[in-house]
C-alpha cells in the first residue's frame, strides 16, 4: 500500500503547486515562493517586486481556493468510504443518511427568510446538517436493537422530507433573485473561496478525518455483520453513533462552505479501494489524499474554462458517472459483482 | 343487502360518469376558441389567430404585464404575476391594480389555464424565454396565446407594436417606442465620441452576487454599451455567469455595478472583499449598487431606459451633469405607470 500511497501523495504535492500556477493570470514560482515567504514574515520585502495584482490572485484568490477544495475532496472522498463500509453498501455515500439534503435545506431557509448573508447561508446550513443526524439516531434510539437497514430507510425518509422542503422553498421563491440565489448555491462552486471559508472548514475538517483515521482499523469490524460485531462485544450502537457524528460534521461543514458536490463521495473511495485493497486501515487515509487531488484537480479545470466557471458537479459527474460504469463492467467481468 | 350496496355503487357510478360527461361538455364549449379576428406573428414567429373581441387578458410574468400598463391596457388585466417592489407599490396606490388576484400559483408554479379561463381570459401574453410548450399549453385551452420578450429594446418596441396590433392601438405602440428611443438616443448622442480605448469597464453582477457577470446575451449588456461603457462579461454567454474573483482581477473594471434587487453583496462587502482589493473599480471605490427602491432597472422592463440613463451618468458624470435622476425617473414612471415614480413611493438610494 505504502509505494501507492507515497506515489499519490507526492503526485498530489506537485500538483498542488503546479496548480497555483496555472490560472488566467500569470503568477510564476518565484513570484509565488516571494509573496509566501513575506506573508509568512520570514522574507521582507521579497514581493516588492511582484505586482499588487499577482500577490492578490495567488494570496487572496487561488491559494484558499485550492487549500478549500482539498479539504472539501478528502472531507467528502472519507465521509463516502466510512459511509459505504458501515452500510456495507458500495453505493452509500454521505447522502445516505440526510445530511446533504438537510444542508441544502438549511441554506435555501436562510435565503428565503432572511435574504441571508453567506455567513448566514452557511450557519444554517451547518446547523441543518447536524441537526439531520441527531433527528436520525433519536429515532434509531427508539427502536432498540434496530439493524443498519432501518438505519439506511431513515436516512431516506428524512433525506426525502428535506428535499420536499427544498423543492416547496424553490416553488415559492421569487425566480428572479431568491430561487437563483438557491439554485446558484446547489449548484456549487469554489469561485467565492476566501481565507474565512478555510478558517472555518479546514480545522472542523481535520479534527473530523483525524479521528476517522485513528478509529479506521475498527471499520474492518464495522464492516461484518451486526451479529458478528455484537459478538466481538463491541458497542455497535456507540460506535455507529460515533463515526456517523464525524461523517456528519465533515460533509456539512462542507456543503455549508461550497454547497453540493456530487460523485466525489461516492467514486473515490472505490478507486482508492481498488488501488490499495480493502483494509480500512489504508483505504481511509488514502481516500483523504486521493479525494482532496481528485477535486483541486476539477476545481483547477473549472477555473481555467474561458467560459466562466461551469458549476463543479457538472465536471464531477462527467468524470466520475463513466468511471464508476466501467468500475461495475471491470468488477463484473472478474465476478466481483 | 349486498345486492342494495351493489345497486348503490353503481347508481354512485352512474352519477359520477353523468357528471364528467356534463364537465365535458362545458369544458369544450369553453375551449371552443373565437378565431374570427385578425390573426398576428408572436416574437416566437408563431401565428395566432386572436378572437373578435378580447375580454381580459393576462401575463403569467412579469415583462408582459409591465408592457400592458405601457401601452395602456390595465384595465384589460385580469391576472398579471406580482412579483417585485414596483409590483407592490403599483397594487398599492392603484386600486383596480390592487384588486387583482396575485397569485393563481406561486411564483415558480405552472399557471392553469383553467385558473385564467375563470377570469374570463381569452388572451394571454406568455414569456417567449419558456419557449413555444408555454404558449401552446394555453393555445390548447382555447386561450390566445402570444409569446412576448424584451431582452433587448429592439424586442421591447416588437412588443409594443405586437400589443398595438392586438388592442388596436398602434398609435400608443408609436408613442412607446418614441418615449424610450427618445431617451435612448438623448444617452448615445452624448457617450457617441468617447473613443473605444476610453470607455470604462463596467462589470454589471447579478442574482449570485459579486461573483456572477451579466453576459452578451442579457439586457444589461445593452444597457452598458448604450451608455458609453464596455461590458465587462461581453465575452461570456447565457445568463449570470459564474465568474471567479480571477476574473474580475484580469478584466479589471473600472465600474461595479450590482444589480438593484439583488441581496448578496451590498457595496461595503464588494469594498471590503480583500481577492478585489486591485481592481480599480474597488480601488476607487466605483462600486454602485442601482439606485431604485422600486425594482429593477437592470431587467428587460419598459422603465429599464432609467438603468441606461443612471449608468450613463455614473459612468460618465460630466456628460449628464443637467440630468436629474429623480425627475427622470417621475416622468418615466408617469408615462409608463400614470403614476410618478415618488408618488409610487420610490426614493433614490
Amino acid at each position: 500500500m505504502w509505494p501507492i500511497f507515497t506515489v499519490t501523495l507526492l503526485i498530489f504535492v506537485v500538483f498542488f503547486f503546479l496548480s497555483l500556477n496555472i490560472g488566467k493570470v500569470s503568477v510564476n514560482f518565484a513570484d509565488m515562493i516571494a509573496i509566501f515567504l513575506e506573508k509568512m514574515n520570514i522574507g521582507q520585502g521579497f514581493s516588492a517586486d511582484v505586482a499588487a495584482q499577482k500577490q492578490t490572485v495567488f494570496w487572496n484568490v487561488r491559494l484558499p481556493r485550492s487549500i478549500l477544495a482539498c479539504a472539501v475532496g478528502a472531507a467528502l472522498s472519507v465521509a463516502g468510504a466510512v459511509m459505504q463500509t458501515l452500510y456495507r453498501n458500495p453505493l452509500a455515500s454521505p447522502d445516505v443518511i440526510g445530511v446533504t439534503q438537510a444542508a441544502n435545506l438549511g441554506a435555501g431557509l436562510a435565503i428565503f427568510f432572511f435574504a441571508g448573508s453567506t455567513l448566514l447561508v452557511e450557519s444554517f446550513s451547518f446547523c441543518f446538517g447536524v441537526m439531520a443526524l441527531l433527528l436520525t439516531f433519536a429515532i434509531v434510539s427508539r427502536l432498540p436493537g434496530s439493524s443498519i437497514t432501518v438505519l439506511v430507510l431513515i436516512g431516506v425518509i428524512l433525506s426525502a422530507l428535506f428535499q420536499a422542503g427544498l423543492t416547496l422553498l424553490l416553488y415559492l421563491s421569487d425566480p428572479y433573485s431568491d430561487m437563483l440565489r438557491i439554485n446558484y448555491w446547489l449548484m456549487g462552486a469554489f469561485n467565492t473561496a476566501n481565507w474565512n471559508n478555510v478558517a472555518v472548514v479546514v480545522p472542523l475538517v481535520s479534527i473530523g478525518i483525524f479521528f476517522l483515521i485513528l478509529f479506521s482499523w475498527r471499520l474492518n469490524i464495522m464492516g461484518q455483520t451486526d451479529e458478528e460485531i455484537k459478538a466481538l462485544g463491541i458497542n455497535l450502537p456507540l460506535w455507529r453513533f460515533i463515526y456517523v457524528l464525524f461523517v456528519a460534521l465533515i460533509v456539512s461543514v462542507s456543503t455549508a462552505a461550497v454547497g453540493n458536490i456530487a460523485w466525489v463521495g461516492l467514486i473515490i473511495p472505490h478507486i482508492a479501494r481498488s488501488l490499495v485493497g480493502s483494509n480500512q486501515k489504508q483505504v481511509v487515509p488514502y481516500t483523504v489524499v486521493l479525494g482532496a487531488f481528485f477535486l483541486l484537480l476539477i476545481d483547477t479545470i473549472v477555473r481555467n474554462l474561458p467560459t466562466g466557471e461551469v458549476p463543479i458537479s457538472v465536471i464531477t459527474s462527467f468524470i466520475a458517472a463513466p468511471f464508476l460504469g466501467w468500475l461495475i463492467f471491470s468488477k463484473h467481468k472478474r465476478g466481483v459483482w | 343487502m349486498k345486492g342494495k350496496w351493489q345497486k348503490l355503487l353503481l347508481c354512485t357510478l352512474a352519477l359520477v360518469l353523468v357528471l364528467m360527461l356534463l364537465t365535458s361538455c362545458s369544458n369544450s364549449e369553453n375551449n371552443i376558441s373565437e378565431t374570427k379576428g385578425k390573426v398576428i406573428v408572436d416574437q416566437l414567429g408563431r401565428t395566432v389567430e386572436l378572437p373578435e373581441k378580447i375580454e381580459k387578458v393576462a401575463a403569467p410574468h412579469i415583462y408582459g404585464g409591465k408592457m400592458l400598463f405601457a401601452m395602456g391596457q390595465k384595465e384589460k388585466i385580469a391576472y398579471q404575476l406580482q412579483i417585485g417592489a414596483d409590483t407592490e407599490a403599483l397594487a398599492k396606490v392603484d386600486e383596480f391594480y390592487g384588486s387583482l388576484p396575485t397569485v393563481l400559483s406561486a411564483p415558480n408554479g405552472v399557471d392553469s389555464p383553467e385558473g385564467l379561463l375563470a377570469l374570463g381570459v381569452n388572451v394571454v401574453f406568455t414569456d417567449a424565454g419558456k419557449g413555444e410548450e408555454e404558449a401552446e399549453r394555453f393555445q390548447n385551452a382555447g386561450i390566445a396565446a402570444i409569446a412576448v420578450s424584451g431582452e433587448t429594446f429592439e424586442e421591447v418596441y416588437e412588443t409594443a407594436r405586437l400589443m398595438g396590433e392586438v388592442f388596436d392601438c398602434p398609435e400608443r405602440a408609436d408613442e412607446v417606442i418614441e418615449f424610450i428611443e427618445g431617451l435612448r438616443n438623448m444617452v448615445s448622442s452624448r457617450v457617441k465620441d468617447i473613443p473605444k480605448e476610453e470607455k470604462p469597464v463596467v462589470l454589471v453582477c447579478g442574482s449570485g452576487g459579486v461573483y456572477t457577470a451579466a453576459t452578451k446575451d442579457m439586457f444589461q449588456h445593452q444597457m452598458v454599451e448604450t451608455a458609453g461603457g464596455i461590458n465587462a462579461g461581453a465575452n461570456l454567454t447565457g445568463k449570470w455567469a459564474n465568474i471567479s474573483a480571477e476574473d474580475i482581477i484580469l478584466w479589471d473594471p473600472d465600474y461595479i455595478i450590482l444589480g438593484s434587487s439583488f441581496g448578496v453583496d451590498d457595496v461595503e462587502s464588494v469594498l471590503a472583499d480583500p481577492a478585489l482589493q486591485t481592481v480599480t473599480a474597488v480601488k476607487n471605490k466605483d462600486v454602485y449598487i442601482f439606485p431604485s427602491t422600486l425594482g429593477w432597472w437592470d431587467f428587460p422592463l419598459p422603465q429599464s431606459v432609467l438603468g441606461i440613463i443612471w449608468t450613463a451618468k455614473t459612468i460618465h458624470p460630466d456628460k449628464f451633469a443637467d440630468v436629474d435622476m429623480l425627475e427622470m425617473a417621475d416622468s418615466v414612471y408617469e408615462f409608463i405607470y400614470g403614476y410618478t415614480y415618488t408618488e409610487l413611493g420610490g426614493v433614490l438610494r
